[in-house]
C-alpha cells in the first residue's frame, strides 16, 4: 500500500495548538473527527485525491467551534467544505450556523447531535435555517445512534440528503471507505445534482 | 443461472436486495442506497405501502443463513418439499433465533410449499404417485448438473444435505381427503407451518383431468377440514 499522503501540522491559538494532518490540492475539506480521537484511515487519503484535507484534532472543551473557526481563518481558508464525524457531527453544523457563508457544503457521517433517547428541539429549530447543502449518511448496521436519525436532519434541514451506507456500522469511513468516499466526493462537488447519475452502464461498445 | 446471476454472489446479493426493499418500504422520505451490489442516488418508493410497517414478507430457504435473516428482520419464512421432519429442523432453528432476537413468530409466518395427491382412496393417491416419472420435468446437461452441484452447499438448518438436481421434488402429502386432512394436521404440529402453498398438479403432467378433479377434492373435502388447524 503506498504510504499516506498526510503530513502533521499545527496552527497556533492564543498560545494553545491545534494539530492537524493535511494532504491533497484544491478545494479545502476541514474533517473533524469522532471520539476516537483524529486516526486517519483509507476514506482520508481517498479524499485527499480530489480535495485539499484537513483533519483537525478537536480543541478541548464543550464548544470548540470558536477554537476551529480562529484555526480555519489563521490558515486562511476562505470557503470549505465541512465534514463531521460522528459526536463531531455538532460541532461541524455549530460551524455551519455559525459560518454559514464560508462552508460551501457539509458532510455528517453518522452524527450524535440528535438522538432517539435526546432529542434536541432547540438545535432542530435551528437547523432549519441552514440552507448549507448537507449529507446525512448512516451506515445500516449502526449500533450507536439509530440510522433512521437520519430522517430528523433530512426533515428538519431545507438542503439535506440522506444516504444509507450498507453493511457499514458506526464509522461508515472505515468500514467501507471506498463507498464513503465515492458518494462525498459526488456530493462536494455537484451538490444536489448528485442525485443524477453520470455513471456509465453500458457493457461493451 | 437465472439472470445470470453469480451462484456464489446470489446470497449476499439477495440479502441486501431485501434490506433495501425493507428499507424503501419504512423510510418516510426519499434516500440514497450506497450498497455493495447496488446503488442509488435516489429511492423514493409512491404509493407508500398501505400495510405499515410494510406487508407480510418472506425469506424462503431453510438454510441457516436464510433463518438468521428472516429473524434478524422480522420476516416470514418459508420451507419447501422436503419431509416434515426435515424442515422441522429448519423451522425449528427460525424459532430459536427470532427467540434471541426478542420476539415470536405467529404460525402465519411458517409457509411450507409442498406437492400434495389427493384422490377419491388412499390407492388410487398412491397409483398417482407411482405413475409419477421420478424426474424432473426439465433436464439438465451433466456439466451444468456437475456444477450446480459443486456450488450447491445446501443446509437445512446448518446440517450439509446434498440437493435435488435430477430426481422430481417430493411429494408429501399424499392420500384420500381423510388421509391428507391428518398430514396436514402433522405438518401443523411438526413444521408449525400456518400456511400452505400447495401444487395439486403432478409435477410435469400436462394433463389437466386429474388437477380438476383433485381441485375439486381438496375444496370440498379437505380445506373445511384443515380452516380450524
Amino acid at each position: 500500500m503506498a504510504p499516506s499522503p498526510f503530513r502533521e501540522a499545527n496552527v497556533e491559538i492564543d498560545g494553545s495548538r491545534v494539530r492537524y494532518m493535511e494532504a491533497g490540492q484544491g478545494t479545502p475539506l476541514v474533517h473533524l473527527h469522532g471520539a476516537g480521537g483524529l486516526r486517519l484511515t483509507r476514506a482520508h487519503d481517498l479524499l485527499a485525491r480530489h480535495f485539499r484535507v484537513l483533519a483537525f484534532e478537536l480543541p478541548e472543551g464543550p464548544s470548540p467551534e470558536p477554537a476551529l473557526a480562529r484555526a480555519i481563518a489563521t490558515l486562511d481558508l476562505d470557503t470549505f467544505n465541512l465534514m463531521g464525524t460522528s459526536v463531531a457531527g455538532a460541532a461541524a453544523l455549530g460551524l455551519a450556523l455559525q459560518e454559514p457563508g464560508r462552508v460551501r457544503a457539509l458532510v455528517l457521517e453518522a452524527p450524535t447531535a440528535i438522538r432517539p433517547d435526546k432529542r434536541d428541539a432547540d438545535l432542530e429549530r435551528r437547523l432549519s435555517d441552514l440552507a448549507t447543502p448537507t449529507l446525512v449518511l448512516f451506515g445500516t448496521g449502526d449500533d450507536v445512534v439509530a440510522p433512521a436519525m437520519g430522517r430528523v436532519y433530512k426533515a428538519s434541514m431545507s438542503n439535506c440528503h440522506l444516504v444509507f451506507v450498507y453493511a457499514a456500522g458506526h464509522v461508515i469511513s472505515a468500514d467501507r471507505p471506498e463507498a464513503f468516499t465515492e458518494v462525498v466526493v459526488d456530493f462536494l462537488e455537484r451538490h444536489e445534482a448528485f442525485v443524477i447519475s453520470r455513471a456509465r452502464t453500458v457493457i461493451h461498445p | 443461472m437465472t439472470y445470470d446471476l453469480n451462484p456464489q454472489e446470489a446470497r449476499e446479493r439477495t440479502d441486501e436486495g431485501m434490506e433495501l426493499i425493507l428499507k424503501a418500504w419504512t423510510e418516510p422520505q426519499p434516500f440514497g442506497w450506497q450498497g455493495r451490489h447496488f446503488q442509488y442516488r435516489t429511492v423514493s418508493i409512491w404509493p407508500r405501502p398501505l400495510q405499515q410497517p410494510h406487508p407480510p414478507t418472506f425469506a424462503l430457504g431453510t438454510s441457516r443463513e436464510s433463518c438468521e435473516f428472516a429473524a434478524r428482520h422480522h420476516l416470514g419464512c418459508g420451507v419447501s418439499y422436503g419431509p416434515f421432519e426435515v424442515m422441522a429442523k429448519a423451522t425449528r432453528y427460525y424459532r430459536e433465533q427470532c427467540a434471541r432476537h426478542g420476539w415470536q413468530p405467529s404460525p402465519e409466518q411458517i409457509v411450507y410449499r409442498a406437492n400434495m395427491l389427493v384422490a377419491e382412496t388412499d390407492e388410487e393417491a398412491h397409483a398417482l404417485l407411482r405413475a409419477q416419472p421420478n424426474e424432473a420435468p426439465f433436464t439438465m446437461r451433466a456439466g451444468v448438473r456437475d456444477a450446480v452441484m459443486t456450488l450447491d452447499s445446501r443446509n437445512i438448518a446448518g446440517e450439509a444435505r446434498a440437493p435435488v438436481v435430477t430426481g422430481a421434488l417430493p411429494t408429501t402429502f399424499v392420500g384420500s381427503p381423510d388421509t391428507v386432512v391428518e398430514q396436514v394436521r402433522r405438518c401443523r404440529a411438526v413444521v408449525g407451518a400456518g400456511v400452505l402453498d400447495l401444487s395439486l398438479h403432478p409435477p410435469g403432467s400436462g394433463d389437466l383431468d386429474p388437477l380438476m378433479r383433485a381441485l375439486e377434492l381438496f375444496g370440498k373435502k379437505v380445506l373445511p377440514r384443515i380452516r380450524e388447524l
